[in-house]
């Protein structure tokens, strides 16, 4: 043990460098892992129980979340209100009743219902039936729409007769009324038939509602699951978690928007900053005189990157919306003033912001390229009669490119991460509409956007009370890991590829 | 027996206008305030091979650079006096340096593939100029390379990357890309100084087949190439010329202490 602990502590002072490189990563594994864990803990089956315990006049149905010795938090479904309600309470084991038959609810409203006991018409519940009165109701619906496209002429023909002042009594006035009478007939029986597809859910032993079927998204018995159907329902959680809608009032939701958001401000920003950045160091580095100005301009890109990012939250706020906005609102949009179209936080002037943000990276990183390209090569274009631009376009940039994706990178890894500035210039909690849609320009720059950063910043400070928050604060973190980290494998990748195919020429 | 030993070629001052591709007159050059060149003059012979010989650092490279106007790069750089190329000063501000260098093709140290396929690197000049059909193109690069005798070499791999070729490849790929361009004269800053005695061999083999349509103006720090290869040959010492005539009388009866000091090795 002794001589073990010795050979330990001289293993250490020998290789610092090695134990120092080890603990950091040690450190930033065990930052990733707590990161999975509890974000993979979002998405895994929790058991639903009944709860007996004197704070309650009859038996709850809870989800339990364990607080330290026998404190723990109770998500117990109330009945009455048809909601989820959070109460910190002493527990102990013999009051947790875990009924295989409880059924945990979803409604395409996003809201969680805890049920005992489930009743497609007459029948009890079944996935098979469940899905087969799902796919009935489908069907009426598009009976229904069809129905609807031979109304609407012929309620639009009735309406330009009685324009045409032709008398009530005409013989087409009636026809058409009695096949409008008709068609209406057929429509309310399927509205009646696809009604009688409902599910009693029985909450408590009194107490039950009907819903239609097909406001019910999901169903699940969490306590009688198998391994691989907890795996099964899991993945399912995770692909809505990332497809669904954000909807801040439903407790648990879907990010999309936020995802969406995060790539297309990311998007916008590297298109705005790539070509200045790039266009900037090769003025720098290949035309620039070298002088005290240059020099000047180069050291104060250098701290640029230097300042607090919410500064330049500010900035942008004050030059971009309050200043450049207005202006546009002014000329352009005269017509939707006092609205404004520009004058406010969007998604423009945030990817702007974060562009002037990494922009000194992408100037370094580029004019540390364009260093390394060998003058050999410059002079061997130049010397075959390529003008100065000619050999910067053809020979110089392709060598630079490696550095020029590391510049990207970098700036990608900045912009996606960051949040302070975004709140001040266009991220919001919650965006009804996403900057894309399919109405005419179909890119709204002008929209204001959610953002993965902005929805843990927003779910720390609402996490205490409702329903699995602090999970899905976790859950967010793990994507806008995974989102960083799949931006920069791409861009890694493409480098590693342009660096083997340029190495051998400098 | 003496009609073995005669010269074939003109004496240089006996040359006529139409026999000089380059005329130097009173050419000086400054990097800051140091002087490299000092009040040269002297003619290239046209469809010759001319050698310049010295020291490094007196000034032989100067010298071949402002024939394309590269030592415009060095932002120090200040000349003095006339380099006329087809009756035309080239130091003039008028001059268009990219179509010169496109007539004056320059061949460095140490070669210099650009990262793209053997066939792009010979292209590249040409593409340059004007948008060439893709057949002529072909045929450009395939005559280009076969005046380089690196042809059979590289047929089979025209588009793979320059960079796999041997260091004697890759200098005969520069000086077919210069030939691409089919320029009057050929600037060669040392082209053999690093590379074996056989890709050497080839070169020279090279520079005596082009020497039937183009000016050769050659630096060598090798007395015996220069000796051997080339028809006049100029020695320099510290920016100024110091004896040029005809390589037979150069390196048999050198006229100046200096000179004979140098080729013999003596010296410097």
């Amino acid at each position: 043990m002794i001589l073990s602990l010795a050979w330990f502590r001289r293993f250490c002072i020998v290789n610092v460098p090695l134990v120092a490189a080890g603990l950091l990563t040690l450190s930033l594994l065990l930052i990733l892992l707590l990161v999975v864990a509890k974000g993979m803990a979002h998405f895994s089956v929790k058991p639903i129980y009944q709860v007996t315990h004197p704070a309650f006049a009859s038996t709850v149905l809870a989800m339990v979340e364990q607080r330290g010795e026998n404190q723990s938090t109770l998500h117990w479904f109330n009945p009455i209100d048809k909601e989820l309600q959070s109460t910190q309470i002493e527990l102990v084991n013999q009051q947790l009743e875990r009924l295989p038959q409880i059924y945990g609810l979803k409604t395409r409203t996003g809201k969680i219902l805890f049920a005992r006991d489930i009743q497609l018409g007459e029948k009890p519940f079944s996935k098979a039936e469940w899905q087969r009165q799902l796919d009935e109701n489908k069907i009426f619906a598009k009976q229904i729409e069809q129905l609807n496209t031979k109304i609407y002429p012929l309620e639009l023909r009735f309406a330009q007769y009685s324009q045409q002042s032709i008398p009530y009594t005409a013989p087409v006035f009636a026809r058409i009324s009695a096949e409008l009478h008709n068609l209406h007939e057929q429509k309310r029986q399927l509205h009646i038939e696809q009604q009688q597809n409902q599910a009693l859910i029985q909450f408590t032993d009194d107490i039950s509602a009907v819903f239609s079927v097909s406001d019910i998204a999901l169903v699940w018995q969490p306590n009688d699951m198998s391994f691989g159907d907890k795996i099964w329902f899991s993945m399912g959680e995770i692909w809505r978690f990332i497809t669904s809608d954000h909807n801040a009032s439903s407790g648990s939701a879907g990010i999309f928007p936020a995802l969406f958001g995060t790539i297309l401000m990311v998007f916008l920003m590297t298109v705005f900053v790539m070509p200045i950045g790039v266009l900037t160091a090769i003025y720098l580095h290949e035309y620039a005189p070298d002088n005290y100005l240059v020099t000047g301009i180069r050291v104060i890109i250098i701290n640029l990157a230097g300042i607090p990012s919410i500064v330049y939250g500010v900035f942008g706020l004050g030059l971009f919306v309050m200043g450049l906005g207005v202006q546009l609102d002014q000329a352009f949009y005269a017509q939707n003033l006092p609205s404004p179209t520009f004058g406010a936080p969007g998604i423009l002037w945030a990817s702007i912001t974060m562009a002037l943000l990494t922009l000194p990276t992408v100037i370094v990183a580029t004019e540390e390229g364009l260093q390394q390209v060998p003058q050999a090569l410059r002079n061997g274009a130049l010397a075959l009669g390529a003008t100065k631009y000619e050999a910067i376009r053809f020979n110089v940039l392709p060598m630079a490119s490696p550095n020029i994706l590391t510049g990207a990178i970098l700036s990608v890894a900045r912009a996606a991460s960051e949040v302070a500035p975004l709140l001040l210039v266009g991220a919001v909690i919650y965006a009804p509409t996403l900057p894309v849609d399919d109405t005419f320009p179909y890119l709204h720059l002008e929209r204001q956007f959610m953002h993965l950063g902005v929805l843990i910043f927003d779910s720390v400070f609402h996490s205490s009370n409702t329903f699995d928050n602090q999970s899905m604060m976790f859950a967010i973190c793990l994507l806008l890991i995974i989102v960083v980290l799949s931006l920069n494998l791409l861009a890694a990748i493409l480098r590693a590829k342009l660096r083997q195919r340029y190495e051998r020429y400098s | 027996m003496v009609k073995l030993f005669k010269s074939t070629r003109p004496a240089l001052k006996k040359l006529g206008a139409e026999e000089i591709a380059v005329e130097i007159s009173e050419l000086s050059v400054y990097y800051g305030k140091k002087i490299v060149l000092d009040n040269i003059s002297m003619v290239i012979p046209k469809h010759r091979i001319t050698s310049l010989i010295g020291q490094s650092g007196c000034g032989k490279t100067t010298l071949i650079s402002s024939m394309n106007r590269m030592n415009d790069l060095n932002k120090n750089h200040r000349c003095t006096g006339s380099v006329i190329i087809d009756g035309q000063n080239i130091h003039n501000k008028k001059v268009n340096v990219a179509k010169l260098r496109t007539q004056v093709g320059m061949v460095f140290q140490t070669p210099n593939p650009f990262p793209m396929s053997i066939y792009d690197n010979v292209a590249f000049g040409l593409r340059l100029q004007k948008e060439i059909p893709r057949r002529q193109l072909d045929e450009a690069v395939e005559r280009a390379l076969k005046s380089a005798v690196l042809w059979d070499e590289v047929k089979d791999q025209l588009f793979a990357s320059a960079a796999i070729l041997s260091g004697g490849q890759q200098q005969r790929l520069m000086i077919a890309r210069a030939l691409a361009l089919k320029p009057k004269i050929l600037l060669l800053d040392e082209p053999t100084s690093a590379l074996d005695p056989l890709a050497t061999l080839h070169i020279e083999e090279l520079m005596q087949s082009l020497k039937k349509t183009t000016t050769i103006v050659m630096i060598t720090h090798n007395m015996q190439q220069a000796a051997r290869l080339s028809d006049y040959t100029a020695f320099f010492h510290q920016g100024e010329l110091v004896e040029y005539a005809d390589s037979d009388k150069l390196f048999t009866q050198p006229k100046h202490k200096q000179t004979e000091d140098y080729i013999t090795g003596r010296y410097g």
